[in-house]
């Protein structure tokens, strides 16, 4: 593995925009777009686990999916080592793609139904034509062992065969398979129950310790990151709000919204009846991106300046925010 | 007199390979006004016996046992009068408003469509008035009764399938995982509105979820069901504060908190169990950190304890000793 302060990944000013469909009468005008990620940078290093945590519709999936080239960023630099994936097309990105893989939130959809496990995971290293046919299976028995799924029982099952868990190992195993450097995580935990929940952030975490990976680990729910992460970052309209070390982040979070997201996370305890903070109204439209600060038509803090001047993310007394209480 | 109560419910599926149990000789009350938390996970029966209770099970399900709504056998109404209570007096909320909405009809024409199911001869103006006040009242303006669903975020429908399914007052709303689609933000802003509906409307609800932490605030009574049976059954604070039956307990501890003494990673090991082979005894066993032998062989009773109810061996002494102290008091 190398040096542990070395980054992996460093994003430089990200955009992606996505064109909305207009009229043809309107072609000379301006063509409205979604601003789904917009000017956003952010570093990884080596071994860290970043958590990119927003409400739907912040862009969090859309900053995975760029990251690893399902979508071409309209904009920016993704240096994956010293390469910039953004720059990459065709067959020399192609053979990268096994350095970097995705994990998908809903695991039956991201299952051929048709395919058995252990062709399923297969499927990778043949692509990237990996190993003879016996030194696969090989490795496909090593994997599944590895996420807790014995491979005799498992390697000719189907994925209707399995439970949601289940299921999520199997798409864990096939990610893991070609020896990635980086995996994007996408809200892997939410549709699993409670506690089959922690029991694949286990599992996460012990491979990214065996195999010295890297993640970015993308969810709404704050307190599955707090297990896993190294460093939180918090994404709200498509812009970073904030970011910081784990510890940090939950022992005083500065933007409003963080705090919000905080409050947000139910506590098991029928005595906290106390009144929350309960913010109102829902994440605007990345289409009409509101004025200034994104955030100030929801914030109780807003002030004058919020609705005129969108504050930068910068160093505060060794946090990183981006809001003008702290200016 | 409760408002509900559940006797020895008993449901399975007929499937082509074998009958599937999904819920085993459950029963539990529920009094006026009071809200009920079903806890459990995928699979538990938990939703089974939400639908259960509007008679609206799927036709391979097979139900035994007695269901009293207002002194009624919910079981063994006729049809006829069963539609009468649905929508009017028990209604029901499910958990992805995108597939329980008409997605080609304005929400206005569904609100006319829950009205007319009850009463035929309602003037236009008088419903539109209604629902009105209602969308009002749940954070929406009524100019959207004119928009169509896919004109909503997630949140706001699943605010119109709330405002939709207390249109007619009822007495007793059903809600089906309401926020398991939802994000943490507009999870609460639901919550915030169920609370309200408890408190200003005096409805009675059953909260059907597999988050513990998420109705601790706004139940009064808690059952936890595993693998078709209700293990554990009792009033709100006892159970968070002194949980009985160890799947309770390993429940409430892997709930992802935000609590930084807290970092460890807790979860119970091991899979739910098939409901068409279930492992013998107690379901819970193979996953049990207290597991004896008897657990092994036969299936516990529910004890009582303390107007508590918990399944489990564990608490097999315990039972006699309650039982004489409530003789004497």
């Amino acid at each position: 593995m190398m040096n542990q302060n070395q980054k992996l990944i460093s994003v430089r000013n990200l955009k992606k925009y996505f064109p909305l469909k207009v009229s043809w009468l309107k072609i000379f005008k301006e063509r409205p777009y979604v601003r789904a990620v917009d000017d956003l940078s952010f570093e990884i290093k080596y071994g860290e686990t970043l958590g990119l945590v927003g409400e739907s519709g912040s862009g969090k999936t859309t900053v995975g999916r760029t990251l690893v080239r399902l979508e071409d960023p309209t904009g920016g630099q993704i240096l994956f080592e010293d390469v910039d994936l953004a720059k990459l097309f065709g067959e020399s990105l192609r053979t990268k793609r096994k350095d970097f893989q995705m994990i998908f939130q809903d695991p039956m959809a991201s299952l051929n139904p048709y395919m058995r496990i252990g062709n399923a995971i297969e499927h990778p290293l043949k692509i990237h034509k990996m190993g003879n046919k016996a030194e696969r299976k090989i490795r496909v028995y090593e994997i599944l062992e590895k996420v807790g799924l014995p491979p005799e029982e498992f390697y000719n099952r189907f994925p209707r065969h399995l439970s949601g868990g289940q299921r999520q190992r199997v798409v864990i195993a096939r990610a893991m398979v070609t020896n990635p450097k980086f995996v994007v995580a996408d809200e892997v935990t939410a549709m699993l129950d409670v506690s089959i929940r922690s029991q694949i952030l286990k599992l996460l975490i012990d491979m990214k310790n065996e195999f010295g990976l890297t993640y970015l680990f993308i969810t709404h729910d704050l307190a599955s990151a707090k297990y896993i992460c190294d460093k939180i970052a918090v994404i709200y309209l498509g812009k970073i709000i904030e970011i910081a070390k784990t510890y940090d982040i939950f022992k005083e979070p500065l933007h409003p919204y963080t705090k919000i997201l905080i409050a947000s996370v139910p506590v098991p305890d029928p005595k906290m009846k106390k009144k929350k903070f309960i913010p109102s109204g829902e994440i605007p439209s990345p289409i009409n991106i509101p004025s200034g600060c994104r955030f100030h038509p929801r914030c109780p803090y807003a002030m004058e300046i919020c609705a005129k001047v969108e504050p930068e993310l910068k160093e505060i007394n060794g946090r990183t925010v981006a809001c003008h209480l702290y200016d | 007199m409760n408002l509900l109560e559940a006797r020895d419910l008993s449901i399975e599926y007929l499937t082509r390979d074998g009958n599937l149990k999904a819920v085993e000789n459950v029963s539990f009350s529920l009094g006026f006004h009071e809200t009920l938390g079903l806890v459990g996970e995928s699979g538990c029966g938990k939703s089974t016996i939400g639908l259960s209770l509007l008679r609206i099970l799927p036709i391979n399900a097979r139900m035994k046992g007695k269901i009293f709504y207002k002194e009624k056998d919910i079981a063994i109404l006729p049809e006829e009068e069963m539609r009468s209570l649905r929508g009017k007096e028990i209604s029901m909320i499910f958990q992805d408003p995108m597939t329980s909405l008409d997605p080609i009809m304005r929400i206005k024409n569904q609100f006319f469509e829950t009205f007319r199911a009850h009463f035929q001869k309602m003037k236009e103006e008088e419903m539109i008035k209604i629902s009105s006040d209602v969308l009002k009242s749940i954070g929406i303006d009524p100019s959207r009764l004119e928009n169509y669903p896919f004109e909503f975020s997630g949140g706001m429908r699943q605010r119109v399938m709330i405002a939709l399914a207390i249109v007619l007052n009822p007495s007793l709303l059903i809600a089906d995982e309401p926020t398991t689609s939802l994000d943490v933000v507009v999870q609460l802003q639901i919550m915030e509105v169920l609370k309200e509906l408890k408190d200003k409307r005096n409805m009675s609800m059953v909260l059907i979820t597999h988050d513990l932490g998420l109705v601790a605030e706004i139940v009064d009574k808690v059952g936890i069901m595993y693998a078709g049976n209700l293990v554990e059954f009792g009033d709100v604070n006892s159970i968070y504060e002194n949980p009985l039956h160890p799947y309770t307990r390993l429940l409430l501890i892997s709930i992802p908190n935000v609590k930084l003494e807290d970092m460890e990673l807790k979860y119970i090991k091991g899979n739910l169990p098939s409901l068409k082979s279930p492992p013998a005894g107690c379901k819970f066993h193979p996953r049990c950190p207290f597991v004896m032998d008897v657990c092994t062989k036969e299936d516990p009773p529910t004890f009582e304890i303390n107007e508590r109810k918990v399944k489990c061996w564990l608490y097999e002494g315990e039972h006699d000793e309650s039982k004489s102290e409530t003789n004497i008091g």
